[in-house]
């Protein structure tokens, strides 16, 4: 299977992310109907507080849109096979502050309704956001051979 | 850059034209014009081998160490 290209995975990737995307502000904008929805018919044992769930969702929710909009950025360029541009790197860097932005979020959550899974979540964006920084230097590196290849004749 | 491309004084002297020579070495327009206007940071050994055959000169003749 073609990893990058037209007709390829990265395309399949880039086109989940779309659906990710609207999704995701499909649900931000419906979130006071959504969330009153879940805690009442869903899920009626909860112990968290709505308003505290409404604001950390809602503020959370803008945060990982942010973040998945650079992830589609990067894919763009990736399908327009060619990734190795400074664009992409300051996606990266971005996707990693948004990924501690969020695991911080995740945290002060801890300290008011803790759960299993919101430690887990915690955990997951701050490997992701470790990740995204790394990921950009080493792209940033890659750039730099490019230029000096790209300068070989 | 104290290496100077002197490529427009062997290509005038043989009266070769850009597109004559990019044909002749089998790169492209852009990577020569890049090479000719001493924009390139380096230069492979083979274009550099390839070049000289095409216009029937040295290294010596197309590069040139002119201390700034």
């Amino acid at each position: 299977m073609l990893i990058l290209g037209e007709k390829s995975l990265s395309v399949l990737v880039k086109w989940i992310l779309d659906l990710v995307f609207l999704g995701g502000l499909a649900i931000t904008i419906t979130l006071p109907y959504g969330l009153r929805w879940y805690m009442n018919a869903l899920y009626p044992t909860n112990s968290e507080n709505y308003s505290f769930m409404l604001g950390f969702l809602y503020f959370t929710g803008i945060v990982c849109l942010v973040l998945v909009n650079e992830i589609r950025k990067i894919f763009k360029t990736l399908n327009r096979r060619n990734p190795f541009m400074m664009d992409n790197v300051k996606s990266l860097n971005r996707v990693g502050w948004a990924c501690f932005i969020i695991a911080a979020a995740y945290i002060l959550k801890i300290l008011f309704y803790n759960s299993v899974l919101t430690t887990i979540i915690t955990m997951i964006f701050i490997i992701a956001g470790l990740f995204s920084i790394v990921l950009a230097e080493v792209f940033r590196q890659a750039i730099e051979v490019k230029e000096e290849n790209d300068l070989t004749i | 850059m104290a290496i100077v491309v002197n490529l427009d004084v062997m290509m005038a002297k043989r009266k070769m034209s850009l597109s004559e020579l990019a044909a002749k070495v089998d790169i492209t327009l852009a990577n020569l014009s890049i090479l000719k206007n001493n924009k390139a940071k380096a230069i492979r050994l083979t274009t550099l081998e390839a070049i000289c055959q095409a216009l029937d000169c040295q290294p010596g003749d197309i590069l040139e160490y002119r201390p700034d």
